[in-house]
């Protein structure tokens, strides 16, 4: 603390031309550091974006020339019945998956930071339902939970409990996949190991002298540290949740009306927003629907993320001093 | 960190001058295809690599080079954005779409023109898929159907010494040959209502019910007969639950695992699992290998009683990149991979258990010289025995039998979509067959009315 | 001289005990998909669920490796793949702490507009940017190359950026401070001191990073159009599909596929204890 007021003090007192020149010499500064982003935007994403939103207002079918019609896709798009059930499907694993899943990968996050012979082997069998390649885990994992005879079902019958038709029930479905997302959780726990990894060991002694349990130490100084992680952790996974595709865009090949290019699992239980924006747009060609879609879907998540953002920046204490 | 950096970088420049450059060539037609990249003899893409040998050296002007293991949103991202590939493989309910998007070349020209292309030779249902707004967009590739396969002794166990004529046989056979374990659980089911996946398309074609009334605008799909189809499976799902207290979520479990197991050695009708079930054609190949010692046997899918034998047809098609560079080329080399001589060549494929293509050419040759070779060929007399007989009895069907398509519109996806995601409901969700069908009328009749179809030849 | 009671340690024996039941209970539950995969393709061909369950093979069926490998040309495609992975690995290391460094240390207004510009880039799905996106690299004649699978790694991508930027946030701003005041150019502050202390976070970058790139499938089967230049998650699809319902050939090509990224992260994770001392010794 004390060198940082030295710092301040020092530096406000040359007068204030010193201070404006300083002001552009970083402008100058953050834009060279930040110029490779703002290159790659202008080069690679920025027309991709904006067509995307000038799609949206025409009836672009990816080959021919677009015509302008003005707002018909939204209009098109407000009160449609897969739509509807495509965002209340989405909105369930934000919700509900994305904390489950959050607290999830925290837990192995701390089982893996904990000392133990052999924790890099251990780490690596954690992190491997990440590396397997998604329809080698989805092909395991319909047989898994498969109800009659699946591991898991098994084992709760040895218990005693009837376990439920994950893949089949509409309403286990979405739970099915969230359980196959704290399984594959490993590179969203190693972002936290190496946030706890960052925690400097000092506080905990120092706490530890103070009499403090593990417990508290957990409230008091886990938390706290890594809380730009959680923050992080949370804004990401409501971007990808709203986004959620691929593991039910392979899971949808194989249950409910499977055989259809682009199904939505049993009763349309595991029809996302996505889902249906992929079906609108490759199956069907209605690219500018799609789009009227997209950018619906980005204002959304927008607002979301960024009150997300507001909300969360309170608790989020960063520096360290 | 920095000695990390240093050691890519030196990686890194290693490789990219390891990296190979690509030659230019004069007229370069692509060709790209659904199908994985194997050099197992038999499969469709050692057929292909070698017509594109054969056919370089025939044609000098022209260089083919043949790409596998695109899928078709792969395709659509790559036409939308360039000239590449000049000829690509489809599903043939993709192109009204992908025509009416302007994606496609129009055929017709070279279809009218090439007279030893011959195109009266290839089967009137696969031209009549191939066919849009009064253009073919389309050359049928493969041409497929669908059988039952069924236990010939576990039908004779239950007292069946035929295999079921018709749909209330069949579902009585069902009842027959439905066994459970000592502890209740499922021993073998009759057959399995969604196996390998709820084919509503070939269940429409049995209860011959049509999907669009004459006119091409009306939206058929609560027609009494597409109600019946559906009622009929709700019938063998309420037998297994009142039989058996199977309920509909028990047998989709049950569905999951076979499903896993289809055209293995352990394939539902070769464990016994199902005493009958439907696929494709090219079943019989698998079974024959992995089942010689097992009497399993094939049959028309039957149909509903007094009602015309139908049944379903599919096809894979190629289709030529509206962009491309040279169309007259393109057109050149998917006459000559799409024509009788080189159709006669790959009818030997699927692993040299015949290949089943569109033209009558093809089926015929493959019935009368091609189905004795191939399974002369085989190893095991019996299964060479098995092989022949059944690529006789397919393509005989084929040739003869009643096979119809799903009419060919420009809003064929979304049908086919709402009406498996709404019959699922039914199965799924418990919703009535009346009111599933009621929301694919409401969703589809007024795309149908804004572009109403148009059948082949009119 | 600590003196301990037998009590405390048979209590400390008992919680050892108990932890490594619990590593070792959870293992297996994480280890299954691998060891499934692995089992399933030393079987014969039997399809893909057949209970009970035979997790080690009774007679192992190495032919199964033999084939793929006769069919599928790894030399090239590993150094391919090494190529598109190791270069975005390279790309992001180099330019993702410059730009979460100028959003977060750099106090300048644009910070301040760039850094929701980086997170509303992700909000868009990719569904409906790929073609624009595809059209571009089209546009600069770079289709059948290796520059749209590496270029944009180079760029920064949205995800590293904000996860750097929450490092960087958790640094003491008084030893960058203290460095400026020293007449430390800002270049040298980022290479000499803020580097360091990100290594955890980099070095996690790095091995998300080429997994991602290892595994990506997308990104090669759009933008490459000749096999010779294929990455082996494409070679292996095309395998896969060819293989149909040969699921032991399937999941041989994913354990071959697997195995090499189980190395690479064994080794790699070591970083990660190493990360801690750099960290708190700055403290």
């Amino acid at each position: 603390m004390s060198t940082m007021t030295a710092v301040k003090r020092t530096d406000e007192a040359p007068a204030a031309l010193g201070a404006s020149r300083r002001k552009r010499k970083f402008f100058w500064l953050g834009l060279l550091f930040a110029s490779p982003w703002i290159i790659g935007f202008l080069a690679f994403q920025l027309y991709p974006i904006c067509s995307a939103f000038y799609y949206s207002l025409t009836d672009y079918n990816m080959f021919k020339e677009p015509n302008f019609i003005g707002l018909k896709n939204y209009r098109d798009l407000v009160g449609n019945r897969y739509v509807r059930l495509g965002l209340s499907n989405t909105m369930f694993m934000v919700i509900v998956g994305l904390p489950v899943l959050i607290s999830f990968a925290m837990i192995m996050a701390l089982i893996m930071n904990t000392r133990a012979k052999g924790m890099p082997l251990f780490r690596t069998i954690f992190y491997l339902p990440n590396i397997v390649p998604v329809m080698a885990s989805a092909l395991l994992f319909l047989w898994v939970m498969n109800s009659r005879y699946g591991i898991v079902n098994s084992a709760l019958a040895s218990i005693g409990i009837r376990g439920p038709s994950w893949l089949n029930d509409p309403t286990w479905t979405k739970p099915t996949l969230i359980i196959m997302d704290c399984w594959r959780c490993g590179s969203m726990a190693v972002i936290f190991l190496a946030a706890l990894k960052s925690v400097p060991n000092n506080l905990y002694e120092a706490a530890r002298i103070d009499g403090a349990n593990r417990w508290t130490c957990f409230w008091r100084i886990t938390i706290p540290m890594i809380s730009p992680t959680i923050q992080f952790q949370f804004i990401m996974g409501i971007i990808s949740m709203f986004q959620y595709f691929s593991q039910a865009f392979v899971f949808n090949m194989f249950t409910g009306a499977a055989g259809q290019a682009t199904g939505g699992g049993p009763a349309n239980s595991l029809l996302f927003y996505s889902i249906n924006l992929y079906r609108e747009a490759f199956d069907y060609l209605h690219m500018g629907y799609a789009s009227a879609l997209a950018v619906i879907l980005f204002i959304i998540v927008m607002i979301v993320t960024f009150i997300s953002l507001r909300i969360s920046d309170k608790m989020v204490t960063y520096d360290v001093e | 960190m920095k000695k990390l950096l240093v050691l890519l970088l030196a990686l890194v420049m290693v490789l990219s001058l390891a990296a190979p450059a690509l030659a230019d060539e004069p007229v370069e037609i692509t060709i790209w295809h659904l199908f994985g990249e194997a050099d197992t003899p038999g499969h469709p893409h050692v057929f292909y690599t070698e017509w594109a040998e054969k056919f370089n050296a025939e044609h000098p002007g022209i260089h083919v080079t043949v790409l596998g293991g695109k899928s078709a949103t792969d395709i659509q991202t790559a036409i939308a954005g360039g000239t590449t590939p000049d000829i690509f493989m489809n599903y043939w309910n993709n192109a009204p779409q992908w025509a009416d998007a302007g994606a496609l070349l129009d055929l017709t020209p070279y279809y009218e023109s090439d007279t030893e292309f011959d195109y009266e030779d290839i089967m009137p249902g696969a031209l009549a898929i191939s066919w849009y707004k009064g253009s073919f967009y389309s050359v049928p590739n493969t041409y497929s159907t669908t059988f039952m396969f069924y236990r010939e002794d576990i039908l004779a166990d239950a007292g069946w010494d035929h295999f079921p004529a018709d749909t209330d046989e069949l579902l009585q056979c069902i009842k027959d040959t439905t066994e459970a374990n000592e502890d209740g659980t499922i021993k073998r089911l009759g057959l399995l209502p969604n196996m390998p996946w709820l084919d509503t398309e070939m269940w429409s074609a049995a209860f011959n019910s049509e999907w669009l009334a004459e006119d091409g605008e009306t939206v058929t799909a609560a027609s009494e007969s597409n109600i019946a189809w559906l009622e009929y499976i709700q019938s063998i799902y309420a037998f297994y639950e009142e039989e058996f207290g199977w309920d509909a979520l028990t047998i989709n479990d049950f569905g999951d695992t076979v499903r896993g197991n289809r055209a293995t050695p352990n394939d539902p009708v070769l464990t016994g699992e199902v005493a009958m079930r439907w696929n494709s054609e090219n079943l019989q190949a698998n079974l024959a290998e992995n089942g010689a010692d097992v009497n399993w046997k094939m049959a028309w899918f039957p149909n509903a009683p007094g009602t015309e034998a139908t049944a379903l047809l599919t096809s894979n098609v190629w289709e030529i990149n509206a962009k491309t560079e040279h169309p007259d080329e393109a057109w050149e080399a998917l006459a000559s991979l799409t024509g009788k001589e080189n159709q006669q060549v790959m009818a030997a494929g699927e692993y040299g258990n015949g290949q089943f293509y569109a033209r009558r050419s093809t089926l015929e040759y493959l019935r009368d010289t091609l189905a004795d070779e191939l399974g002369a060929a085989k190893e095991d007399p019996a299964v060479g025995a098995k092989v022949t007989e059944n690529i006789k009895v397919i393509s005989d069907a084929m040739l003869n039998g009643n096979l119809r398509a799903f009419p060919c519109c420009s809003f064929v996806n979304e049908y086919l979509n709402s009406i498996s995601a709404n019959a699922d409901m039914v199965f799924s969700a418990g919703m009535s067959p009346e009111e599933a069908m009621q929301m694919v009328v409401d969703e589809i009749q007024p795309l149908a009315s804004a572009d109403p179809f148009v059948g082949y030849g009119k | 001289m600590k003196h301990t009671s037998p009590a405390a340690k048979a209590a400390r024996i008992l919680t050892g005990v108990l932890k490594y039941a619990m590593l070792i209970g959870l293992s297996f539950i994480f280890i299954m998909p691998l060891v499934w995969m692995i089992s399933t393709s030393l079987k014969p061909n039997q399809g893909l669920f057949v209970t009970p369950i035979e997790w080690i093979p009774k007679q192992p069926q190495w032919e199964n490796y033999v084939k793929i490998f006769r069919q599928v040309d790894f030399a090239q495609y590993i150094q391919n793949t090494l190529f598109t992975s190791l270069v975005p690995v390279l790309g992001a290391l180099l330019t993702t702490p410059m730009i979460a460094y100028s959003i977060t240390l750099v106090p300048w207004k644009g910070a301040k507009i760039i850094f929701p510009l980086i997170l509303s880039t992700m909000m868009i799905p990719w569904q409906v940017t790929q073609v624009p996106l595809y059209i571009t690299w089209s546009r600069l004649h770079l289709l059948d190359t290796y520059f749209p699978l590496v270029l944009p790694w180079f760029f920064g991508t949205p995800y590293y950026i904000y996860l750097m930027r929450q490092f960087m946030k958790g640094l003491p701003n008084s030893v960058i401070e203290a460095a400026r005041i020293d007449g430390a150019g800002e270049f040298r502050i980022l290479t000499s001191i803020v580097y360091p202390m990100c290594r955890p976070v980099l070095t996690t970058i790095a091995v998300l990073v080429f997994i991602a790139c290892w595994n990506d499938l997308n990104g090669p089967l759009i933008y490459l159009q000749s096999s010779s230049k294929y990455t082996i998650a494409v070679g292996l699809k095309s395998f896969m599909l060819a293989a149909k319902t040969e699921w032991e050939l399937l999941m041989a090509a994913n354990t071959v596929f697997t195995v090499p990224l189980i190395v690479i992260f064994f080794l790699a994770q070591k970083q990660f204890l190493n990360g801690i001392s750099t960290t708190s010794g700055l403290k």
